[in-house]
């Protein structure tokens, strides 16, 4: 009974300190907005298509692209 | 070749090539009939079986090398592999199926290899081929984190390649255990093993990659490459007692991370990582029943985190959403997903009379034979973890709990429940008879798991884990946010070094370009001019002079030797890099 009880209570300390390391400590740092990552990554690649032409491959060969018929 | 020579790995690998080649209407039958014929080839296979390649007089490679431990990793491989074709038989183009079955096969064909060079090859097979089931999904985010994990990968067999190497130089092609030799090979291969095996700080790709894929992909890569890692990280590094600090902080670490979790699969990818810290942490120890801790862990796990991938595969094949914030009281609509994944979780969780009580049971055991008291309670902790965000926290805020949202949900093929079903029974049965498990390890390992301490022991740790979720529910839902990982490090910080050292390095060649250039138009313009060499002299003018019995100008005839000098010096050049 007693080693019952004894791994009820690791448990129960197992799950409250889970709670406040996930809940409080580790979720300022590393709790972020959803578009945390995909606002910079768009921006990038935005910035690398600045003044890039995109030219189908049958425009490029002076045809008439699939998209237009 | 007799039939017991026949290769699980490269049969599988076979069939995928067909099935990207063969007739649409053929895809279905060869995705079925592909991991059948491997499972074949592997129930004909016995401790004799071999088959090796001869490259030179010198150097044969051992591509299949079967001993027992391999075959408890082939064994399960097959069985999944079944499941997983099942799942993804309505959900899967040719493509994609064949690319699953190339993948599938050169795993297999890892943990047949007989020695480091075939390892290697089929582990860099695995990894091209596991970027294209992230990238399947044909979209943006699906192509960026496949970029992001091919670059992983490469990193990690990169360093693998070179460790594999000086192991090679040093100890041979066959397999040897380089536990606590801290050299450069032992690193290398930790390094290079370590991105698969998803050990902190090399774990961002999974939980970046995995959710990304196609729902079928998300499966089949939930079940391989982590688990190949294991099989590596057993073969090389059985003993090394640092990895079982490495793994406790890896098991805790990840469980933290999936409580704070609102993707389903991003959640679930924590808990690979976590459950992968517990086998490490079980290997380390070095013991018999360490590694078959280890190797039942990874058989059990690869089962009952199969069908909780599944089971969240469903979710959003049916629903089309995979946040548990945007879900709620599936279990009336979906019962037999509900069930599937509630057993699952349970064994997950090390619930008595399921799959995963019993290979929890020999990592426990192996840890508290080592000694090793404070592991034990952080594995312990990690299962409450386990306990708090995948048992209670899915279930409750996807199946069972009330929720006042009224999600339609789409039909979904009955093969794919077939799939969750196998995997489920196939949990509940090594549970009710573990010795079906412990007697398939390599050392036959048995621990009496029934014992009533023991049970007791986890239903004190299930009842002690619950009670702060109960009082704590509403802080419990999760949020619609983002959690960063230490994938932050190379999609922040070192994207913008990259980015920085790009611009400067273009810029610096920008500069030469037109330094050079203007520097080549200057010699070009005056050194080949003879004429503008004394333009501005008062004394002497070459633009007047000529020979004394010639027509010719002092200043062409310069110029033509100049002329003639620049273009030996150009063949004398090309005749010497040539």
């Amino acid at each position: 009974m007693i080693e019952f009880l004894q791994y009820m209570g690791i448990a129960f300390v197992s799950s409250c300190v889970l709670l406040i390391l996930s809940k409080i400590i580790m979720c300022r740092p590393l709790r972020k907005d959803k578009g945390y990552y995909e606002t910079g990554e768009a921006a990038d690649e935005a910035r690398l298509l600045e003044g890039v032409e995109i030219v189908s491959a049958c425009e490029s060969k002076g045809g008439d692209s699939n998209d237009d018929k | 070749m007799t039939i017991n020579n026949l290769h699980p790995g490269l049969i599988m690998m076979a069939f995928g090539l067909i099935i990207m080649a063969a007739p649409k209407a053929w895809r279905k039958v060869l995705t079925i009939a592909a991991p059948l014929a491997a499972t074949f080839a592997f129930l004909n296979l016995d401790m004799g079986s071999n088959l090796k390649y001869r490259i030179t007089d010198n150097m044969t490679l051992d591509i299949m090398s079967v001993d027992r431990l391999s075959m408890v990793f082939l064994a399960v491989f097959c069985l999944i592999a079944i499941l997983n074709a099942v799942y993804a038989i309505e959900l899967q183009d040719r493509r994609e199926a064949g690319m699953s079955a190339l993948y599938v096969g050169s795993v297999m064909s890892i943990v047949m290899a007989g020695d480091s060079i075939s390892f290697i090859i089929f582990w860099e097979i695995s990894a091209l081929a596991s970027m294209y089931l992230v990238y399947a999904k044909h979209c943006r985010k699906s192509s960026r984190a496949a970029f992001r994990y091919i670059l992983m990968h490469a990193f990690g067999g990169n360093m693998l390649l070179v460790g594999v190497l000086l192991h090679i130089y040093h100890y041979g092609m066959a397999f040897t255990n380089i536990a606590d030799t801290y050299d450069a090979s032992f690193w290398l291969i930790l390094i290079g093993v370590g991105v698969n095996a998803a050990i902190p700080p090399l774990n961002g790709w999974l939980p970046d990659a995995y959710p990304e894929a196609t729902l079928p992909g998300t499966v089949y890569l939930g079940s391989f490459t982590t688990k190949a890692a294991i099989y590596a990280l057993i073969r090389f590094f059985a003993g090394t007692e640092m990895l079982i600090w490495i793994g406790a902080f890896m098991a805790v670490y990840a469980a933290c991370m999936a409580i704070m979790e609102n993707d389903l699969r991003r959640l679930l990818s924590y808990h690979i990582i976590s459950q992968l810290g517990m086998m490490v942490a079980s290997l380390a120890v070095g013991s018999q029943m360490g590694i078959d801790g280890a190797s039942a862990h990874a058989t059990t796990n690869i089962m009952f985190k199969g069908v909780l991938l599944m089971g969240a595969g469903v979710v959003i094949y049916a629903t089309g959403k995979s946040k548990i914030s945007e879900l709620g009281g599936l279990a009336k609509k979906m019962p037999v997903t509900a069930i599937c994944f509630l057993i699952s979780s349970l064994s997950i969780a090390g619930l008595p009379f399921l799959s995963g009580f019993a290979s929890k049971a020999l990592i426990m055991e192996s840890l508290t034979e080592g000694g090793y008291v404070v592991p034990e309670l952080l594995l312990t902790a990690a299962g409450v973890g386990t306990l708090l965000s995948i048992t209670l926290k899915i279930n409750y805020f996807v199946f069972f709990g009330k929720s006042d949202l009224d999600l339609d949900v789409r039909k979904v093929p009955i093969s794919m429940q077939i799939a969750m079903i196998g995997g489920t029974i196939f949990s509940i049965v090594m549970g009710i008879d573990p010795d079906l498990l412990y007697n398939y390890m390599t050392y036959q390992t048995v621990v009496d798991p029934f014992s009533l301490p023991h049970i007791l022991e986890y239903v004190a740790i299930f009842i002690g884990g619950s009670v702060p979720f109960i009082i704590f529910i509403k802080k419990m839902k999760p949020h619609d946010e983002i959690s960063i990982d230490f994938d932050w490090f190379y999609r922040r910080p070192l994207a913008k070094i990259i980015d920085v050292i790009s611009r400067g390095v273009y810029a610096f060649f920008a500069w030469c370009d037109r330094w050079s250039l203007g520097g080549v138009h200057y010699l070009g313009s005056h050194f080949g001019d003879p004429y503008m060499w004394t333009r501005n002299s008062s004394i002497v003018r070459i633009k007047s002079m000529s020979f004394e019995n010639e027509d010719r100008l002092i200043g062409d005839v310069i110029e033509e030797a100049v002329g003639a000098m620049v273009v030996m010096v150009i063949i004398a050049a090309a005749l010497i890099h040539g």
